[in-house]
């Protein structure tokens, strides 16, 4: 089952944000990570993922720093930064309140 | 090229106007790309189908390039604007920071100069500036009594001003007095000898013309005046200093001023005598009375010497000198740099004037009564007035507070003592005369004994030694001055440290200007090309690392060797030559390691973006460059050293260690420079580049060599011949060795554009270092010297007061004063 794309806009930056949160990872490495961990449900185009990442990176959530891979070329790895990492608390508090919220009236519980 | 650049040229195509920006973001896709396709791979698709699934999971290049400019939208402005402002404000701020240093530094060499040749003040250019930023600081009244009314241009009335709104104040009026004494203006003479004196009118062979006349009587006129306004203020200044007998003997000594001698006058003539000692030290001490006739007027002496003996009546004979600097300086704020502090050595140097002139004139005419009173048989008479010339000496001795009015009363003493032998062989009393002249002999043989010997105790020397270009003259001259000239020489070498941090500074403007001018040529070279330079920028991180690394530890070693015993900073700069020689590798060093740690940086900038880079650069020489920094730098410093200390190795063997240490000097940074050019471009074949390059430089030297040698051997007489030979062979090498440099520089490379980029990129990282290197040196030498004023200043609020107190003066002060009978025997 694939998500509406409106239902997932929302969740790509917190996502984002709780992966960095773990350690620094690379754009290639998130978008593989991010469909490993959803079963292929969030699965998005992985060029889209970049512009979202210079965006945060531009509103200082996340910074960036080039480090040689393995293979010895470098990458570019992103990292959250103190900014971010109050977001991401915000973002779970909220998707907490509105999942809870949601599902209740969804599914009547 | 990389498999995936249309796709990432197309999501990139907005962000064409930041070069350096778009590089990124390309590397980072097609970096995305190239592990999609590998895993793609893994999972057995063939390299074709790889890429294309690759290409398909990321989606719509052209959606990208919207999100991407939306993205990078903002940070693309404000890179685009920061890099202007950059090119618009580094350079110029460089220069501005530059020139500040500049004007700082000449402002203390014109002070220095002011201070050590004892000139008066200068009243332009950047002392001037320096004064204009001193009395923004002081009141109105502050201003007033330390420079005077400044509103008006003429000395004597910018003192008076003062004295005006402080009628009361006795300082003041001594201040206006001193400043009316210096500018008494001198009446030419008539007939000078020699003839050709400028200051005269006519002379043997030239009588005066009735122009000369005319002007010679202007000039009496005018110094009439002068001495009659000056008479005024003696007088109301011995009505508001009753106790002083300063004013009555100015007013003798003026009263005597100026007056022409009567050649002609039968009943003027007396014999003025002076005491000559033997010669130079070593010489036998023998001294003699030598007798010559003066002729003074009569009538100028009758109207003298009742002033004479009015001051001789006083209790104190004082011009107040110390009292009038210490309130002038008082109205200074704090010292702040070593300018600062000079100017109030100058202000001190400019109250000290003396009136020895005055002084001695008095001195000579009481001398002449006495000798006509005893010639007359008057010997109550004359022996009195002599006792009276002997209270004036000591009056004067123990009221003086700087050393300039204590050599006054020895100079008295010196003519007193003179005349008084010459009076008892007028009267006769033969054996009286051989008394007076063994005891007049006591205090000069001291003096002359304390003033040979004074570099002869091993402290002595030491402090001269030790107290740098300004103290060093001033404690040479006053026998046993013990005082602690340590400030004075730290100073002077925080001054030389902020010239070679000017030096230091004009080279990196110049240096990050050349860059800049190669790589936008360059640029224009190659323009519509992918082979342009890339102007890169490695992060403020690594611009820490860069600017840390090459400048900041090696200032760091610097300071720390500048405590070192090695360092020779325990000398002052009079002494201690071979303490320059440390800023060599200082500076060298510095420039070294800016240029490889700042082209290491880029090279790891240009490699995250994907830009060709040769493979990492070993060390290798650079390692030997910075050694042959350290062996020349040793071997010149060595050679100084030896030449301070005595050595046995004849000056050819030095000669020839230095020469031996340039050429290894010259030659490692021609190997070093060959090498990084070579691996900057990534040449190919280098070490065959490496030779022939070495091959041109010597084939353009020896024909640019022998013509010039030619040109000498042809046009120069022989002695000339041979150095100046060797000069322009030097200057051949030079420009062989500019020839192989350039010619490698146009070596065809794998990685022309890393090369070019990292000249075009290179002069920002000089730049910024300059300037960082700068305010933070800068800073800390402007701290160290507020702190060294401020220490200067703490030791002595005017430094004059200790001339006397801390050294073997005191004993002539005693002596004259009367507090003690005799200055002690010296061997």
């Amino acid at each position: 089952m694939s998500l509406s794309k409106e239902l997932a806009r929302g969740t790509v930056m917190p996502i984002v944000l709780s992966l960095l949160a773990e350690r620094a990872m690379y754009g290639y490495e998130i978008v593989k990570t991010v469909n490993q961990r959803s079963g292929g449900v969030l699965d998005f185009k992985e060029g889209t993922l970049y512009p979202l990442l210079h965006k945060m990176q531009g509103n200082r959530l996340i910074k960036a720093k080039w480090e040689d891979g393995p293979t010895g070329k470098p990458r570019k790895y992103y990292a959250l930064t103190p900014k971010g990492t109050r977001l991401l608390g915000e973002s779970r508090a909220q998707w907490s309140t509105l999942s809870t919220a949601v599902h209740s009236l969804l599914m009547g519980a | 090229m990389s498999d995936f650049r249309e796709l990432t040229d197309r999501a990139t195509t907005k962000l064409r106007r930041d070069r350096e920006l778009r590089l990124e973001v390309t590397r980072e896709l097609e970096s995305h790309l190239e592990a999609s396709a590998a895993e793609f791979r893994a999972a057995d698709y063939s390299e074709e189908d790889a890429q294309a699934a690759a290409v398909k999971v990321f989606g719509d290049p052209d959606t990208v390039a919207n999100d991407l400019w939306d993205a990078n939208r903002f940070r693309l402005k404000i890179r685009v604007w920061a890099w202007w402002a950059a090119r618009l404000t580094l350079l110029p701020t460089c220069v501005i920071v530059a020139l500040l240093f500049i004007v700082s530094g000449l402002t203390a060499t014109t002070r220095l100069n002011e201070v050590t040749s004892g000139v008066g003040p200068h009243q332009e250019g950047l002392l001037t500036w320096q004064e204009q930023r001193l009395k923004s600081k002081m009141t109105a009244e502050q201003r007033l009594i330390y420079f005077g009314d400044d509103s008006v241009d003429d000395p004597i009335d910018r003192w008076r001003a003062v004295r005006d709104a402080h009628p009361a104040e006795v300082l003041d009026q001594l201040e206006l007095i001193s400043v009316m004494l210096s500018r008494l203006p001198e009446v030419p003479k008539l007939d000078p000898w020699p003839p050709n004196d400028p200051e005269g009118f006519g002379g043997p062979y030239f009588p005066p013309t009735e122009d000369d006349l005319a002007q010679h009587a202007a000039a009496q006129t005018l110094h009439g005046q002068a001495k009659e306004a000056l008479l005024a203020e003696l007088e109301r200044g011995a009505a508001m200093d009753p106790g002083n007998g300063i004013y009555a003997l100015l007013t003798a000594g003026l009263t005597l001023h100026g007056f022409e001698f009567d050649d002609e006058s039968p009943d003027a003539t007396v014999a003025v005598s002076v005491l000559r000692s033997g010669g130079e030290p070593g010489e036998r001490e023998d001294w003699h009375l030598n007798r010559w006739p003066v002729d003074i007027d009569r009538g100028v002496l009758d109207e003298a010497l009742p002033w004479f003996e009015v001051a001789a009546g006083k209790p104190y004979i004082s011009m107040h000198t110390s009292d009038r600097v210490r309130r002038r300086l008082a109205q200074l704020p704090a010292p702040r740099s070593m300018p600062e502090y000079m100017q109030r050595l100058s202000t001190e140097i400019q109250t000290l004037l003396p009136m020895l002139g005055h002084a001695r004139r008095v001195s000579r005419a009481v001398g002449a009564e006495a000798l006509w009173r005893a010639e007359a048989g008057d010997a109550a008479g004359a022996l009195d007035i002599l006792d009276q010339l002997d209270a004036v000496t000591a009056s004067l001795a123990s009221s003086s507070d700087v050393l300039i009015s204590l050599l006054v009363a020895r100079s008295i003493e010196s003519l007193e003592r003179a005349y008084r032998v010459a009076v008892w062989q007028a009267l006769g009393q033969e054996a009286k005369a051989e008394n007076a002249l063994a005891s007049s002999d006591a205090l000069a043989r001291y003096w002359r004994a304390e003033w040979r010997d004074r570099f002869d105790s091993a402290e002595d020397k030491t402090l001269s030694q030790r107290s740098g270009v300004v103290m060093g003259q001033i404690v040479t001259v006053i026998p046993g001055y013990d005082v602690d000239t340590t400030p004075f020489r730290k100073a002077e070498y925080t001054l030389v440290d902020r010239g070679v941090l000017t030096a230091g500074l004009i080279a990196m403007i110049v240096l990050s200007a050349l860059a800049s001018l190669l790589g936008v040529w360059s640029l224009w070279r190659k323009r519509g090309a992918h082979e342009g330079a890339v102007l890169l920028w490695i992060g403020w991180q690594r611009l820490a690392w860069v600017i840390g690394g090459a400048a900041g530890l090696p200032v760091l070693g610097f300071w720390v060797w500048s405590w070192t015993p090695w360092s020779g900073r325990g000398y002052g700069l009079n002494y201690s030559f071979a303490a320059l020689v440390w800023y060599l590798p200082l500076v060298l060093t510095v420039g070294v390691l800016l240029w490889v740690l700042g082209r290491t940086a880029l090279w790891r900038r240009a490699r995250e973006l994907g830009v060709g880079v040769p493979a990492k650069r070993k060390p290798g020489t650079t390692w030997l460059m910075l050694a042959g920094i350290a062996v020349v730098s040793v071997t010149v410093w060595g050679s100084f050293w030896w030449a301070e200390n005595g050595t046995n190795i004849s000056s050819l063997g030095w000669s020839l260690a230095n020469l031996g240490a340039i050429v290894l000097a010259v030659a490692t940074a021609i190997v070093w420079l060959a090498d990084e050019i070579i691996w900057l471009r990534g040449v190919t074949k280098p070490r065959s580049a490496l030779v022939r390059s070495l091959l041109l430089g010597l084939a353009v030297a020896a024909g640019v060599g022998v013509v010039l040698v030619s040109i000498v051997w042809l046009g120069m007489d022989r002695v000339g011949r041979v150095p100046m030979s060797i000069f322009v062979l030097c200057i051949a090498a030079l420009i062989g060795v500019l020839a192989a440099l350039l010619w490698l520089a146009g070596r065809p490379g794998d990685t022309v554009v890393f090369g070019r980029s990292v000249v075009r990129s290179m002069g920002p990282v000089w730049a910024i270092a300059g300037l960082t290197l700068a305010i933070t040196v800068g800073t800390g030498l402007n701290l160290r010297e507020r702190m060294l004023a401020r220490q200067m200043v703490e030791a002595s609020p005017v430094w004059f007061d200790q001339e006397i107190e801390k050294s073997r003066a005191k004993v002539i002060r005693a002596y004259l004063a009367g507090d003690a009978p005799r200055p002690p025997r010296r061997p």
